[in-house]
C-alpha cells in the first residue's frame, strides 16, 4: 500500500490518464457509431479532472517512482500541466473535424490521450529506458494520428514520412543512449551524472552527445533535422499538426533541458554546438517561411524558427536562460495553438488553406481576423503581446550570460525583425488585400462552441500573459531552480551509498 | 580553443551533415512510386 502511495505521489496524473485511456477504449469498442461522441465527453471531462489532480501532487519536494526511473518536481509538474493543457485544447479543436470525418471517432481521442501519456512520462523520465519507452509511446500514437484521414493522399504521405523519419531518429537516439550506458554502465540519469563526474571527456561521450542531440533535434524539428516538418504539418489533420507543433515539442524540450543541464552541462563544446543549431534553426526557419503560400507550411517553418529561439536558453545554460525557455514555451503553447485554432476554423468553413484565401477576411468577420492577428503578432514578438515579453525575457537572459553570447543576441534580434515580415503577410491579406473568394460568399462565419472556446481562451492568454507576466515568470524560475537543485542532493546520496559500500 | 575542441567540433559537424542528408533523402522520396 505504501509503495502505491509513493508511486501516486509522483505519478498520480499519469495513473489517472492511463485509466482514462482504458475507459475511452472500452467506450470506443462498446458504443455504436452514432454515440461515439460520448468518447469526446469522457476524454475532455477526464483531462480536466486530471488537470485538477495536480493540486494533490507535492510541489515543494522531489518525489520519485519506480526506483528513481521517474521523478516529479516543480520542473516536471510545470511541463506536465502544459502538456495536459495542450491535449485539452487539441481535443476541443478536433471535435468538429472528427465529426465531419465520421469514422474512427473514439480511436482518434484515445490516440491523443496515449500520445499525451507518452509526452508526460517523457518530461519526468529519469532513466534511459523509461525515456525511450515514453518517446515511443508519444511517437507511435503520433504516426497513427498523422494518417488518420486514410483516404487522403497527403495524410498518408505525412504519416509514412513521419514514421520513417521518426523511427530513424529514435534509432539514432537509442544508439546515443547505448554509448552513455557503455561509458558509465548505468541507465539511471542520476547515476550517469555521478559516473561522468569522474570521467574525462572522450570521443565516446562526444559521439553519445551527437546521437542524442540529433535524435532530439528530429523531434524538435531543429535545422538540419527539420525536413519532415512542412510536409507532415501540411498533410496531417490540422488538430494533429497543432498537437505536434506544440505538445510534442514541449515534451522533447523538457527531456532535452534535463539532458543538457544534468549530463552534458560542464562541457563548453556541447553548448557551442547547441548555439550553432539554435542560430541555424531560427535563421533557416524564418528564411524558408517567407516564400510560403500555404498557411500550414508557413506555420511549420514558423514553428521551426520558434524552436530556434527557445534553444537559445539552452545555449547559455544558466538558470535565467532555462527559466526564459520555460516562460517562452508557456506563451508558445497559447499563441501557437490560437493560430492553429484559427486556421482550423477557416479550413472547416472553406476547405482552403492558401494565404490568398484569407484576402479580405477582416471585412467578413472582424473578430475572427482580430483573434488570428493577435496570435500572429505575438508569434512575431510585437510589443504588448505575450510573445514580446517571452522574447524579451529570453534575450535578457542571453545578455546577462556574458559578452561571448552577444553575437547570438544580435542574430536573434535580426531574426525577430525579419520574421515580422511573413507574419504581417497574413495580416495584410486579411485587412488590406481586396476581398477574396471566401469573403465574397454570403453568410456569417459560423464557429462551433468547442472551437470558439479554444480561440477565446488562447487569445486571452496570449494578451494577458504578457501584461501579468510576473506570476508566470516566478513559476518558470521555480521550475528552473528545481532542475539545478536536483543534481547535488542526488550525487550526495549516491556518494553516501558508495562510501557505505566501501566501508 | 584548443586543437581537440576544433577536432571535436568537426566530428560533430560531420555527423550532423550526415543526419541532415539522410533526413533530406527520406523526405524527397516519393513513397507513392515505390522508391523504397
Amino acid at each position: 500500500m505504501n509503495l502505491l502511495f509513493d508511486i501516486a505521489n509522483a505519478l498520480l496524473p499519469e495513473m489517472l490518464l492511463a485509466i482514462l485511456i482504458i475507459i475511452c477504449l472500452v467506450l470506443t469498442f462498446s458504443l455504436k457509431d452514432d454515440d461515439q461522441n460520448l468518447v469526446f465527453v469522457a476524454a475532455i471531462t477526464g483531462l480536466i479532472f486530471i488537470l485538477v489532480s495536480f493540486v494533490f501532487l507535492p510541489h515543494s519536494q522531489e518525489n520519485s517512482a519506480f526506483f528513481g526511473a521517474f521523478i516529479s518536481n516543480s520542473f516536471t509538474i510545470l511541463f506536465r500541466i502544459l502538456i495536459l493543457l495542450g491535449a485539452i485544447f487539441t481535443v476541443l479543436l478536433s471535435k468538429r473535424y472528427v465529426c465531419n470525418f465520421g469514422n474512427s471517432i473514439g480511436e482518434f481521442y484515445t490516440l491523443i490521450l496515449m500520445a499525451t501519456l507518452g509526452a508526460m512520462l517523457l518530461t519526468g523520465a529519469n532513466d534511459l529506458i523509461m525515456l525511450f519507452v515514453a518517446i515511443e509511446t508519444l511517437s507511435i500514437s503520433s504516426f497513427a494520428l498523422c494518417g488518420y484521414t486514410k483516404l487522403d493522399k497527403l495524410s498518408n504521405e505525412a504519416a509514412l514520412k513521419y514514421l520513417v523519419i521518426g523511427a530513424a531518429s529514435t534509432a539514432v537516439m537509442l544508439y546515443g543512449f547505448s554509448f552513455l550506458y557503455g561509458i558509465t554502465g548505468q541507465t539511471n540519469i542520476d547515476d550517469i551524472v555521478y559516473a561522468l563526474s569522474h570521467y574525462e571527456v572522450s570521443m565516446a561521450l562526444i559521439i553519445s552527445f551527437i546521437f542524442v542531440v540529433a535524435g532530439f533535434g528530429y523531434k524538435l524539428s531543429a535545422v538540419p533535422f527539420h525536413t519532415w516538418a512542412p510536409d507532415v504539418y501540411q498533410g496531417a489533420p490540422i488538430p494533429v499538426a497543432a498537437y505536434l507543433s506544440v505538445v510534442s515539442k514541449i515534451a522533447a524540450f523538457a527531456a532535452l533541458i534535463r539532458f543538457m543541464t544534468l549530463i552534458y552541462a560542464d562541457i563548453s563544446i556541447f553548448t557551442a554546438v547547441i548555439a550553432v543549431i539554435s542560430v541555424i534553426t531560427m535563421t533557416a526557419g524564418n528564411l524558408m517561411a517567407v516564400g510560403q503560400k500555404n498557411i500550414k507550411r508557413l506555420l511549420a517553418y514558423s514553428s521551426i524558427a520558434q524552436a530556434g529561439y527557445v534553444l537559445l536558453g539552452l545555449a547559455v545554460l544558466t538558470t535565467e536562460g532555462i527559466s526564459g525557455m520555460i516562460f517562452y514555451l508557456i506563451v508558445y503553447l497559447f499563441m501557437n495553438l490560437g493560430t492553429w485554432a484559427a486556421v482550423q476554423i477557416f479550413a472547416s468553413q472553406t476547405g482552403m488553406d492558401s494565404i490568398n484565401d484569407y484576402n479580405g477576411l477582416a471585412h467578413k468577420n472582424r473578430y475572427f481576423a482580430l483573434c488570428l492577428s493577435i496570435c500572429l503578432l505575438s508569434l512575431a514578438g510585437i510589443p504588448i503581446t505575450s510573445g514580446f515579453f517571452a522574447k524579451f525575457y529570453l534575450f535578457k537572459a542571453i545578455l546577462f550570460a556574458g559578452y561571448e553570447f552577444m553575437p547570438l543576441l544580435i542574430i536573434a534580434l535580426i531574426n525577430t525583425v525579419f520574421a515580422v515580415f511573413y507574419y504581417l503577410k497574413v495580416i495584410r491579406a486579411m485587412y488590406v488585400r481586396p476581398v477574396g473568394k471566401f469573403a465574397k460568399q454570403n453568410g456569417e462565419v459560423k464557429i462551433s462552441l468547442s472551437l470558439q472556446s479554444v480561440l477565446i481562451v488562447t487569445v486571452l492568454a496570449t494578451v494577458f500573459l504578457g501584461i501579468f507576466a510576473g506570476p508566470v515568470i516566478d513559476l518558470s524560475k521555480a521550475g528552473a531552480d528545481s532542475l539545478r537543485i536536483n543534481k547535488k542532493p542526488q550525487i550526495e546520496k549516491i556518494t553516501n551509498i558508495t562510501s557505505c559500500l566501501r566501508q | 580553443m584548443s586543437f581537440d575542441d576544433i577536432f571535436n567540433f568537426v566530428v560533430i559537424l560531420f555527423f550532423f551533415i550526415l543526419f541532415a542528408y539522410a533526413g533530406y533523402r527520406i523526405n524527397k522520396t516519393d513513397f507513392s512510386k515505390d522508391e523504397i
